[in-house]
């Protein structure tokens, strides 16, 4: 059963994520309560939008929030292109197939390093991401008739039960 | 006298040191695009001041919520707080956090990992 759910499409820069934090920090706060860990899921979708901001080509996307009972699902929908595409999509893959330690280590390889990525990111959102709890990050990419892709990132992350602050 | 480093806008967070209580802060949201450029332009700040910056010179980071590229950018701020420390500088790092927050204690703890350098954290 979805308890709560906002779907956007338009143009997104680094202003309008702002305001998609306050907006879903309030709604979390609403729906869940005070919690310690209300800023990790919104981080979450900061580097989801961010992600979006950078590789999409025509500055839009569809960003999709759902709370359900247990978990918080974020859905990213933008056009890339293909060198864009497979890469989020290949490095999905590679952080999937690490282990904590692999991922701790691959976090400061890249915070370390001196290289920044395609589009002047830091290359360490989706790896964030799953260091920082969440269940899955799901990467799907479909070329389109141009021979430009969709690429739609999926993020899920358990609602456990928490101490409050 | 209180000097704005950088001003804040909507993304960005305000950077401004206080001469009088000798305290540097970076106070805010922190989602811009090009965050790397952002910070260096505060490391050359320190650069073009470091001489006047004597004594013990607190270092105060609030920042609510912020995106990866950033926390590259903050890190290479801290790294030149720590470069001027390990000079014998009496600089430190103080990193403010509300309600026992997740993100903000585990972004402490990878500073500090990734620094070698102790981060204080400020509990708000």
């Amino acid at each position: 059963m979805i308890d709560n759910a906002l779907r956007y499409y338009g143009k997104i820069d680094e202003g309008g994520i702002v305001d998609f934090v306050d907006l879903l920090s309030g709604v979390l706060y609403k729906n869940l309560g005070p919690r310690k860990d209300i800023r990790k899921m919104c981080s979450f979708a900061i580097e989801l939008l961010d992600n979006g901001m950078r590789y999409s080509i025509d500055n839009r996307v569809s960003f999709t929030w759902t709370i359900e009972k247990d978990r918080l699902t974020f859905e990213l929908e933008n056009q890339a292109s293909e060198s864009d595409a497979l890469r989020l999509q290949n490095h999905a893959r590679e952080l999937h197939g690490m282990d904590d330690a692999g991922r701790r280590q691959a976090f400061q390889d890249q915070i370390n390093s001196d290289q920044l990525g395609a589009r002047g990111g830091a290359g360490l959102g989706l790896l964030q991401i799953l260091r920082k709890g969440a269940l899955s990050i799901d990467i799907q990419i479909h070329r389109q008739a141009d021979q430009t892709f969709v690429c739609v990132s999926r993020i899920q992350t358990p609602l456990q039960k928490t101490d409050k602050p | 006298m209180i000097t704005i480093v950088s001003p804040p806008t909507k993304s960005s967070p305000s950077i401004s040191f206080d001469a009088e209580s000798k305290i540097f802060r970076v106070e805010g949201i922190s989602t811009i695009v090009n965050a790397v450029e952002f910070y260096d332009s505060a490391i050359s700040w320190i650069n073009q001041n470091e001489s006047t910056l004597t004594g013990e010179i607190d270092f105060h980071f609030h920042l609510p919520y912020f995106n990866s590229a950033s926390m590259k950018g903050i890190l290479m701020l801290m790294q030149r707080i720590k470069q001027s420390a390990d000079s014998g500088n009496s600089w430190s790092i103080h990193w403010n956090v509300e309600d026992d927050d997740e993100f903000l204690l585990d972004a402490a703890e990878s500073f500090e990992e990734t620094l070698g350098f102790p981060v204080q954290i400020k509990r708000m």
